[in-house]
This record gives structure tokens, sequence and C-alpha cells, in this order.
């Protein structure tokens, strides 16, 4: 038998399969987009005021880009009739012209996917923001450290010891010591010294084992793995005698001293691996790095902890951040006046004081320009410095009083006084998170989309050879979603670039 | 490309029904309906095995804590969990938790339930040739298997697999298992990975579903004449189509939070060991738990309503009587799906999320009681003044009701928000709802599973193991989940993985300190030393004793099934239970297309007892040239 209905209507339903499918998936999308936005409603109402970051508005991210985000709104909308057409030259059978607009179609998503990716490559590559430590926004684009040769946001640490994990890290959990690559010399060759531990009296105390010297660093991870099997013995042996000795002492105990003993034989973890190793370069050697490579993301004066063990000790050579600053947002400071940004000792050009001066005018200036706005507090103009006052008082103050649109000022904020920083990816605040969330599984509809109409286009011949309509009402189901696609970003486009 | 190779591409899809397809095509990659819904069947009773078997080293945990693991202790992946004395660790207690709560959940329950019973017999009963799209339900079922897989895995991965519990709240699954530079490869992002393509899966059957039922109905085949069954698959179908996308949401909000340093569930200010945790901030632990329970609660009632549709099946054809109300079933079930979108805030009435909140989804919840008891009331009244045989299936389908009856019951006190402060997250929420899943839906299954074997395999499973299969069955069922009832009341938290024990040792110390004065009063006071008697913290080893019982009890149904499929009792007629819905209409077994002649639904589906008719049961397809009116003979005119 076969599957009625999957050309023709029913009759009493009045809808071929496919019609019912997509109406049914499309609700389906209809809750899984709708649980998207009520989370960002969710989120964005939630904020409180003082104590999370506050969103930002649309308009201020994007900048001129909000018009990207328009000319692609118009994209979708031309893609939307496009398929219209393409379907209504199918049921006149008129495969020429249905290709025509096909190709319109894909083009337009084509289209739509290129100014995406420039928005996404702007907001991941060129723009940077550093929180200070008082809740200060320095937000610009980072600049090279000249000194060191290195990206704004990297830190240097001269090493003369190194400590190996001596856990499996990666899928297979084998020993990988893949911080060895931050070093700036390639070729340098480790001296390792092997430990392990030995309990005496319930405590450990690591004794010197085997010593290994001028090994490069691809032949690390194989000492590093024998060095775990023994250790891992040697530990089960242990945590035994231990638990023996625990169990001794709660039999001789009494009252109160035998609960607390209980209750250290119920947290009695056995200590995998006691022992470790550390490793000496043939040299003091730089390592170059990224905080998101540091446990915790703080780097210390004289180590650094990476993930599960590893570690750098020697001097921190450098961890300051260096930007080009465009804008400065005191939302988050508590006294605007007293915000770390006015500090001389952190601007190329020394005029802190100066543009202090410059953004108290420039906030008289906004209340008086907003002040509706502001006392219903929908606009924190007030509390947003932007680079051209920020130039200008810096310029006057430069030049004696006379205003020029050079470059953007550029600061160096030592390691200590950064709270968060980062590029404006999905990590930098909840806007950029659900932005970046929703119009990525938006894009990915696109390119899902696009990929199924593609397919009509470029194979869909054959079927309509066969039977027009069958091909007419695939991309009828195909156009429907299509239009789903488009609906969806109506709403996007208000929420992420107007509002 | 040539016009050569297109016609001869065509030309081999074209011939594709006419040749005899291979073994893969058969029985791997089919797109026939029965050959995936036994694939749905046989995997997801191999993932109940594996879920069951997860919850009987846990009972070990709490029945046994100060006892190394038995049996399985020695195995290489234990090994690596399990502490060097052998006894079971908390990381590994919560690893087996979650993971027994997610297996028989989503790889599980769901699946044979709405993957294997719903795609086997729902085409059969409405008279359709197969699924709507038969392709899309393989990649339901390859989407569903690879999830599976992936969700398996992740116990080899160096951090294990995820162990925060079933619910996975945030913000502890956004932050456990962080300190892996990998964290793709990490328990908790493979559990998300993992649940993207269950959602898929489900998402796509649930689609395909309600297609089939709304365009593929037979000829006569009328909406108040579909079986219960379907009615109960078709509302499951709405439920999983409407309240898995929020979940999906979660899923991916959390996956970003973790991969991306995302802060949707994250709130400003959190401290993970110790430090600040690094972050934005501004997220909303609570918004984690609104899309969760978006899902979760739905999702009860998908465990549920396949079971309730083949309990009325059951026993409507074995009292040989009409069912009573049907009309008043298909609206109460309605009414159940939708009510049970608005009541998932009864999961969070802890979270602080406000009175006016509370006292809005406990009027819901307590509402959602009223259709819950329309269906069983209805089964227990179509029971009433039968002739009852009770064959197999009948036997799991009359314990059925009962059970689910004390879980719903037992679900009453924990609607109101007051008793719920008390009961939350103790051991009586456990045995509540295992109540209404595993002797409730989980013996619903098995009387599905002996009811529909004959016509799947043409032989009939044995009796003697069958009852060896259901009585033990039943009685530790009931040693299991009766005592938590007990244990809940005391104040047990559901998540002590020692049972107990170390809680009652340090509880007072925890808040006065082991040399308080205080301290040695209240141990005094309380002998156990806290507030745990020690018979509450004993109904341990009764629960653990009837696990392990309850286990040994599945064996006689494994040999049955296994058996029976190739040694039982031959039944190839085409009606063994005297049934009168469509599905014994087709041949035994069902060839690929189902009916060798058109089928036709002629009268409603349950004419049992007819007055006046030759015998005690009237098929839907069987034509009564007197009856059949007009629109009828068009209809079958039409097809």
């Amino acid at each position: 038998m076969e599957i009625p209905y999957t050309v023709n209507p029913r009759r009493d339903t009045g809808l071929f399969n496919a019609k019912v499918g997509i109406w049914l998936f499309l609700a389906s999308e209809v809750m899984l987009f709708g649980g998207l936005f009520s989370a960002y409603i969710f989120l964005r109402t939630g904020v409180r005021e003082g104590v999370d970051i506050p969103w930002p508005n649309g308009l201020d991210v994007h900048g001129w880009m909000y018009w990207i985000g328009f000319i692609n709104t118009l994209i979708l909308i031309a893609s939307s009739v496009f398929v219209v057409m393409a379907w209504a030259q199918l049921k006149l059978r008129n495969y020429g012209k249905y290709q025509l607009y096909m190709a319109g179609v894909l083009i337009c998503s084509a289209l739509f996917m290129v100014n995406k990716g420039y928005e996404y490559n702007s907001k991941l590559n060129h723009h940077f923001g550093i929180y200070l430590t008082d809740g200060t926004l320095l937000d610009g684009a980072l600049v090279k450290d000249e000194k060191h040769g290195i990206k704004g946001d990297e830190i240097v640490f001269q090493a003369d010891e190194v400590d190996f994990a001596l856990v499996g890290t990666g899928v297979f959990g084998k020993a990988d010591p893949y911080f060895l690559d931050f070093a700036e010399n390639k070729d340098l060759t480790y001296d390792i010294q092997l430990f392990k531990a030995e309990s005496a009296d319930g405590k450990l105390e690591f004794v010197e084992g085997e010593m290994k010297s001028g090994l490069s660093a691809d032949l690390i991870p194989g000492v590093l793995d024998v060095h775990i099997a023994e250790l891992e013995k040697a530990a089960a042996a242990d945590a035994v005698e231990r638990k023996k000795a625990l169990k001794q002492k709660i039999r001789e105990a009494e009252g109160a001293a035998k609960i607390a003993l209980q209750r250290e034989l119920a947290l009695l973890r056995p200590i995998k691996i006691p022992g470790k190793v550390v490793g000496k370069p043939s040299e003091p050697a730089n390592y170059v790095f990224k905080r998101k490579e540091i446990l915790g993301g703080k780097p210390g004066k004289e180590s650094i902890a990476f993930f599960r063990g590893n570690g750098l000790r020697g001097t921190l050579v450098d961890d300051t951040v260096d930007i080009e600053v465009h804008t400065i947002d005191l939302q988050m400071v508590a006294v605007d006046t007293e915000s770390m940004a006015w500090g001389n000792d952190i601007w190329s050009h020394g005029e802190g004081e100066a543009m202090k001066e410059g953004y108290l005018h420039h906030k008289a200036e906004a209340e008086e320009h907003y002040r509706e706005f502001i006392q219903q507090g929908y606009f924190p103009a007030d509390k947003i410095y932007r680079w051209h006052h920020a130039h200008a008082a810096h310029s006057k103050a430069e030049t004696g009083g006379e205003d020029s649109h050079s470059e953007y000022s550029v600061v160096s904020v030592p390691g200590d006084q950064v709270r968060r920083m980062g590029n404006h990816g999905p990590k930098f605040g909840p806007y950029y998170a659900i932005y970046f969330t929703m119009t990525a599984l938006h894009g990915l509809h696109v390119v899902g989309g696009a990929i199924v109409l593609g397919y009509f286009l470029f194979f869909g011949r054959k079927l309509y050879k066969k039977n027009p309509e069958h091909l007419a009402n695939r991309v009828e189901v195909g156009g429907l979603f299509w239009h789903f696609v488009d609906l969806v970003w109506i709403f996007l486009f208000p929420l992420y670039y107007l509002l | 490309m040539s016009s050569t190779t297109e016609s001869a591409a065509g030309h081999g899809h074209d011939d594709h029904d006419h040749h005899d397809p291979s073994f893969w095509q058969k029985y791997i990659f089919s797109t026939d309906h029965k050959v995936i819904g036994i694939q749905y069947g046989i995997t997801s009773l191999v993932f109940m095995a594996f879920g069951f078997f997860l919850m009987m080293v846990m009972r070990w945990s709490i029945a046994y804590p100060d006892q190394p693991l038995p049996l399985v202790g020695n195995w290489p992946f234990f090994r690596n969990w399990i502490g060097e004395d052998g006894l079971v660790t908390g990381e590994l207690y919560n690893m087996f938790g979650a993971m027994h709560g997610t297996i028989m959940v989503f790889l599980a329950v769901v699946p044979l339930a709405f993957g294997a019973f719903g795609n086997y017999v729902t085409p059969l009963q409405i008279g359709a040739p197969d699924m709507a799209f038969p392709r899309l339900n393989m990649v339901s079922y390859w989407s569903y298997l690879f999830g599976g897989i992936l969700m398996l895995t992740s116990f080899f991965l160096t951090s294990g697999a995820a162990k925060v519990g079933w619910t996975n709240y945030s913000p502890l699954a956004t932050t456990t298992d962080l300190h892996f530079r990998d964290k793709f490869w990490t328990g908790q992002t493979q559990w998300l990975v993992a649940m993207v393509f269950l959602i898929s899966s489900s998402l796509l059957g649930a689609v395909n579903f309600i297609t089939t039922i709304i365009n593929l109905r037979a000829p006569g085949m009328t909406w108040f004449r579909m079986p219960f069954f379907c009615w109960a698959q078709l509302v499951t179908a709405f439920l999983l189509l409407l309240a898995f996308p929020p979940l999906e949401v979660a899923a991916v909000m959390q996956l970003m939070d973790r991969l991306a340093g995302t802060s949707f569930f994250v709130p400003t200010g959190l401290v993970v060991g110790g430090s600040l945790f690094d972050s934005a901030g501004g997220g909303s632990p609570l918004l984690y738990q609104h899309l969760f329970w978006f899902l979760g609660h739905p999702e009860v009632y998908v465990l549920i309503l396949p079971a309730i549709g083949i309990v009325s099946e059951v026993v409507v054809n074995n009292t040989r009587k009409p069912l009573w109300g049907y009309r008043t079933m298909v609206g109460a079930v309605m009414v159940l799906g939708f009510l049970s979108f608005i009541v998932w805030a009864h999961h969070m009435y802890l979270t602080g999320m406000g009175t006016a909140i509370s006292t809005f989804f406990q009027t819901t919840t307590v509402l959602i009681s009223v259709p819950s008891v329309i269906l069983i009331t209805s089964l227990l009244i179509s029971m009433w003044g039968g002739s009852i045989r009770f064959t197999m299936p009948m036997l799991w389908a009359t314990a059925f009701i009962p059970m689910f009856g004390i879980g719903g019951l037992t679900g009453l006190p924990l609607a109101f928000n007051l008793i719920d402060l008390h009961l939350h997250d103790t051991y009586y929420v456990i045995g509540h709802f295992h109540y209404v899943v595993a002797p409730g839906t989980i013996f619903g299954l098995f009387a599905g599973i002996y009811y529909w074997f004959p016509k799947q395999t043409g032989r009939q499973m044995n009796k003697l193991l069958g009852h060896l299969h259901f009585w033990p069955s039943l009685i530790c069922m009931n040693l299991i989940f009766a005592p938590m009832f007990i244990q809940g009341m005391s104040g047990m938290h559901r998540r002590a993985f020692d049972g107990g024990a170390a809680y009652e040792q340090i509880a007072s110390q925890v808040y006065l300190g082991a040399d308080h004065p205080l301290a040695r009063m209240f141990n005094a006071f309380f002998k156990n030393g806290a507030h745990l008697p020690v018979e509450v913290i004993d109904l341990n080893l009764v629960t653990s004793f009837g696990a392990f019982v309850l286990a040994l009890a599945q064996i006689p149904f494994v040999v049955n099934f296994f058996w029976s499929m190739f040694k039982g009792g031959k039944s190839t007629e085409r009606n063994p239970w005297q049934a009168t819905t469509l599905e014994w209409a087709c041949p035994t077994p069902p060839p690929h297309g189902n009916f060798d002649k058109d089928p036709v639904a002629y009268r409603d589906p349950y004419e049992y007892s007819v007055p006046g008719a030759e015998s005690d049961y009237t098929p839907q397809f069987e034509p009564d040239p007197a009856e059949v009116t007009e629109p009828e003979k068009k209809d079958a005119a039409a097809s």
C-alpha cells in the first residue's frame, strides 16, 4: 500500500501530509523561539540596578551598523517574496522562472549571511572592553603592546620552574602538558624531577625520585604517563593503610572524639596521586598566553596556575592591557567623579584630570538635552562618555583650546586593576550572550532553509518531470518555513538593534 | 549532470518497493513503522535495564554504606570511581543518580511508550499503511540512538558522566567540571549535547505522529471511532511538540554558559569554591528552572498517557464490555494535556518565586487531578460487572490502576505549597513519582508487550513465566516504594548517598560543633544524634532488598521474551484476543504496508457484547450491510 495524500490533499482536512507536518513543526519552532524571547524579557527586566551589568541600548551597541540589520531585514523580506513567486511559477508550470526566483532566494540568504558575518567579525575581533575593579567600563579596540610585541590582552611570564599536572586531560585521559606550547622559544629543553609521596603519621611528604634531563617538549607526556601509572599503584596501597589506621583509632577512641574520627573516616577520600613533577626549562624563558588559559582568570605575581595543577613559577613580566578607548561607561561606578578612569597614570597622554572635566561638561550637556528620558530612567546618556568628547577634552588640553579629530586615546591598564575584560563576544555581558545565541540560532535556520531550498532548485528537475505538483508542494512547504524564519528576524531586529 | 545518470537514479528509486530489500534496508535502516517500533522497543528496554543497574548500585550504597560494592566493584570502570576500600563514593552516587533519572525518563520510558508502542500500534489502529513521513521516522530513531550512545560514552570521559541530578539545575550544572581545559568532553557538556539530539528525535516523532493521525486515518475512521490509545498518543505527541522546545532552549543556553562563557543562568557575584566565578553575571538560575519544568511537567504526562492508553485497550478487551465513558475520557485526556502546560512551577515552590505565583500553580495543580481521576474512574467502571478474563496483559493492567492511583493520590499533598515545603526533595517525592512511573507506567508498558506480542511474532508468551514475572514484580515494587513515603515524611533527604548514615552522625555537630555542650544534650535526647529514627534508616534495607529481588524477577521476562519469540505457542490467527480494533484485521505478523485489503472502520472502537450480535465482540473492520451508512460507502469507494 502506498502512503496516501503525499501530493493531493485529503478531502476532509484539505491538506497534504507535508503541509500538516510543516505547520506542526512551525508550532514547535514558535515554542523554541518563544522560549528564547521569554528568556530575553525575563533577563532584561530582571536586571537589578547597581548590582547586575546594565543592558546596553541596541543602537549604542551597533552604532552605524544597525543599518546592516535593517538591510538584512529588507533582504529577508525580499527573499520571502521571491519564494512565493518561485512557488507561483511552479504552479504555472514555468520551470525556468521558478529557477530564477529560487536563485534569488538563495542569493538573498547568502547576502544575509555575509552581512551577519561582517557584523559578528566586528564584534568578535575589533571591539574590546575592560571593566576596571571599580566598575568603570573602558570600551574600544585592542592595540598591540609595542614593548613586548604581543597582543594587548596577552600576558608575558618569565618562568624558571614549571609544574606538571598528574591527571590526564583530554578525551583519553593521557597526560597533556599543553602549556609548554606557550613558550616563546620552541626549542627549550627541560630537566624533570619526579617526586613520590610517602605518608608518615597520616601526613604526606614528598621524596625526590628519578631525574630526567634534557627532554624536549614532545617527549614529556610519555614520561608523565609512566610516572602517573606508578603513583596510582602506590596510592591504592597508601589509602588502604590510612583507612586501616583510622579505623583502629576509632575502635580505641570514645565519646565526641570517636564521632569526630568517624566523620573524618566518612569524609576521607583517597588522594589519588600523591606525588608531583617539577620541570626546569634549560634557561629562564618567556611564556605568552591569554587570561582564559589561567585557572580563575587572574595571573599571580610569582606563579601562574593553569588547569588541573599545571603551572609556572617565576616572575610576571607584563599583564597590562592596552586598548584605545572609544567610550567610558560609568553606569556601574558608585560615584562617577571618583572613577579610576580619571587617574592620570593610565592614559598615554596623562590627562586624566582634563578628561574628567570634559566628562562633567558632557554630562551637563546630556542632562540638558535628554532631561525627560533620563528622568524616566530610559537613557543612561549622562553616565556614558563617548570618545569624541573624551578626545576633544584631551586635545583641548594639549593644543590649548582647539578641537581636532586625530586618533583615539590609548590606555595601558595594569592587570590588577582589571575585573573582567574581553571582546564583544557572548561572554561580555547578558545582552551579548543572548544576542549571539538568538541571532546565531536564527542564522542556522537561514542556512538550513537555504540548503533545503537549494536542493529543490538544483535537484528538483527530476521530480518536476515526474510530478510537478509534488515539487510545487515541496516548495510551498519550504516557503512556509522560510516565511517563519523571516518573521523571527522581524522580531529580532527591533529587539537587538533598536531597543 | 547528464540525463542518463539522472534517469538511472530515478529508475532505481521508483523500483524501490518492488525489490526485495536487503537485510540492512529491512532491519537496520528501515522506514517501516513496525521495524522502527521494534528497534525503539528493544533499544529502550536495553537502556531501561542499564538504568535499573545504576539504581541497584545506588541502592547498595544507601542500604550498606559501610560495605564494599559486591560483584561489580572490581570492574575496570568502577575502579576509577570507587574508593580503594570498595565503597561507593558520593561522586559515583551523584553520577549514577543523574544518569538513572536521565536514562529512565528520556532513553527508556518515553521511547518505549511513545516511540515503540506509538510507532507499532498507532498506524495499525487507524488503518494507515505506514507513518506519514517514514524517512523522518527513521531519522528520529537514529537521532535517539545517537543521543543515547553519546550519553553513555560520557561515563568513560575523564570527568565522568553528568552528576548534578537529572534536572541539571544551574548554576551547579554550569560550574561543575569547569576545571577541565577541554570543556566540550566533560560529562555535563555531553549531557546537554545528547539532550539536543534526544529532543530533536522527539520533535520529529511528534510531528510525524500528529500528521499520521490527522491525515492517514482509514475511511470510516472518524475522530470518535479512534481507539482511546490513539487519542492518548495524539495528546502525548502534542505535549512533546510544544513542551520540548523550551528545554532545548535551556540546553542551548546552558551549553553556551559552559562553552562560550555566557551568563544566562549565572547570577552576579556567584562564588564557586571560595572564589568569585569568572562571568559577567546578570543571569538567573530561576530562568533555568522555569524552562526545565515547562518541559518537565508535561513530560510526566508524556510518561503516563501512553500507558493509560494501553491499559484502556487491555481492560476493554478483557472485560468484554465497551469502554465506559469513552467520550468523557477523550475529553479528560485533552483537558489533562492542556492543564499540564500550566502546572510546572509546583516543582519550584522552594525557589522563593512569590506566594501569588505559588497560589496560582497550586490551584491548577489541584485542578489537574480531576481529569486524571476521570480516566482512572472510567477504567474502574469499565471493569464493573464484566466477566473479566485474567490474561497476562490484564493482570498487568489491573495492577496498573491501584498503583497509578497511589502515585496520583500521594501527589495531592505535594500540590500544596505549605506541605511541599516539608516534603520537597525528600524520599516522599521519590516514592510519589516512582509509583506513577515504575509500577504505573512500566506495568502499563508490560501489559502492552504481553498484549501485542502475538500480533508481532505470531506466538503467545508463556503463561507460567509470565506469572513468575508479574507477582514478584508487583510485590517488590511495593516493597521498594511504600517505605519511601514513611522515610520522606520523617524528613529523609533524597540526595544522601549513604542513606542518611552520615547525616545521622553529624547533623547536630554541623550546627553546634562536636564538643558543644548543647550537642551532647542533643545527642542524649535524640538517641541517634539526629532527627532520623533508626527504624526509618533501617527501611533502606527493605527497599534495597526489594530492588534486588525485582531485578531477579525480570529474568523470567527476558527468558520469556526470547523463548516465546522462537518457541512460544503458535497463534497465527489474526485476532487471538478477539479484539475489536483495526490492528487485529491485518495478517500476523503484519507485512510491509500492513493490510492485505483496504481497511475500513464500520463502527465504534469497542463494540463488545452488543445485544443481539452473534459473538461477544463486533470488530470495527467487520462490515454489517444493514448498518453501513451512505457516507461510509462513499468513503470506501473513494479510497
